[in-house]
C-alpha cells in the first residue's frame, strides 16, 4: 500500500492495530495517517475509551440475594453429601 | 483457628480431604468474582445464576484434582467462564446484532463524514461520563444488549476481562481474525451508542 489509507480503511485496521497484529508495512502507513488526521486519532482513542467506560459501568457491587440463596443451598447440599 | 481465617491454599487442602465446610468458605469468599464473570458474559440474571450453579457443581466435583498451579480464584473463575460460554452456546436463540445505526459514517472519498462529532468524545468528556455511575451503567447495559451474543462474548473477554486474543480464539474455537472482527464491530457499536451520552459532557 503506497498511498495512505482513507479514514474508512483506517477504521477497518483499528482492531488489528490495537492488538499489535498489523504487518510492519501496514503499521507504517497507518501511523503516517494518524500523524495527519486528528479525527482518526480521536476515534481510535475513543474506541479504547469504550472499554474503560464499560469496565467501570459493569462493576457489580453485590451478588443478588437469590444468587446467594442458590449458592448457600448448594453448599449445604455438598456438606451433607 | 476459625475457617474464615485460613488462607485459600489451606482451605483447598481441607476441601480436597472432603471438608465440606472449608469448600463452602472458599467458594463464598470468591462468589462475587465468579458471579460477575457469568453476568458479564450472559447478561441475563437467570442465565448467569444457572451458569454459576453449573460452575459450583463442577468446582465441587473437580476440587480433588485441582493441582494448585494457579490460585483457587483463578481456577474457579476459568471454570465459571467456561460454563457461561457453554450455556451461551446451548441457547437456541441466535440473535443478529442491532447496531447498524451506530456504525461510523464516511464520505465517498473515505474520509470521516462528521469529524466534529468524533472530536466531541474527548478524554475530559469521558471523565465526566465516568462520574455518572448509574446512568452510565444503564447506557452501557442497553448498548451491550444490542450486540449479538458472539460479539458480546468477545468484547467482554477482551475489554472487560482483559484476556488476550489467542486465549479468546482458543476458548471460542474461532480464528484470531474473527475475534478481532467481532471485537471491532462491538467496539464501534458501543462507541456509537454512547457517543451522544459522552459528547454532551464535553463543555
Amino acid at each position: 500500500m503506497s498511498r495512505l489509507p482513507t479514514c474508512r480503511e483506517m477504521t477497518d485496521l483499528f482492531a488489528a492495530y490495537l492488538d499489535g497484529a498489523l504487518p510492519e508495512d501496514q503499521a507504517g502507513v497507518f501511523r503516517e495517517h494518524l500523524d495527519r488526521c486528528a479525527a482518526c486519532v480521536a476515534y481510535l482513542e475513543s474506541l479504547k475509551g469504550v472499554g474503560r467506560l464499560a469496565r467501570t459501568a459493569m462493576v457489580e457491587d453485590e451478588v443478588p440475594a437469590e444468587v446467594q440463596a442458590m449458592a448457600a443451598a448448594l453448599l449445604a447440599r455438598f456438606r451433607s453429601s | 483457628m476459625p475457617l474464615q481465617d485460613l488462607s485459600d491454599a489451606d482451605l483447598v487442602s481441607l476441601a480436597q480431604e472432603g471438608h465440606g465446610e472449608a469448600f463452602g468458605v472458599l467458594v463464598t469468599r470468591h462468589l462475587s468474582l465468579f458471579h460477575r464473570a457469568a453476568q458479564r458474559i450472559l447478561g441475563d440474571p437467570g442465565d448467569s445464576q444457572d451458569a454459576l450453579q453449573d460452575a459450583l457443581i463442577a468446582m465441587h466435583t473437580e476440587i480433588a484434582k485441582f493441582q494448585g498451579m494457579s490460585a483457587f480464584s483463578t481456577w474457579g473463575y476459568r471454570i465459571t467462564v467456561n460454563k457461561a460460554l457453554m450455556l451461551r452456546r446451548k441457547r437456541i436463540r441466535r440473535r443478529e446484532d442491532a447496531v447498524e445505526a451506530f456504525m461510523p459514517a464516511f464520505a465517498e472519498d473515505g474520509h470521516h463524514l462528521d469529524p466534529a462529532a468524533i472530536l466531541a468524545w474527548s478524554s475530559e468528556a469521558e471523565a465526566h461520563a465516568l462520574a455518572e455511575g448509574r446512568e452510565l451503567r444503564e447506557r452501557v447495559q442497553v448498548a451491550l444488549g444490542m450486540l449479538s451474543d458472539d460479539q458480546r462474548a468477545v468484547f467482554v473477554l477482551k475489554d472487560l476481562e482483559d484476556w488476550d486474543t489467542e486465549a479468546i480464539a482458543e476458548h471460542l474455537g474461532i480464528s484470531r481474525d474473527l475475534v478481532r472482527q467481532r471485537l471491532h464491530r462491538a467496539r464501534l457499536a458501543l462507541r456509537g451508542a454512547l457517543q451522544t451520552f459522552v459528547a454532551r459532557r464535553a463543555s
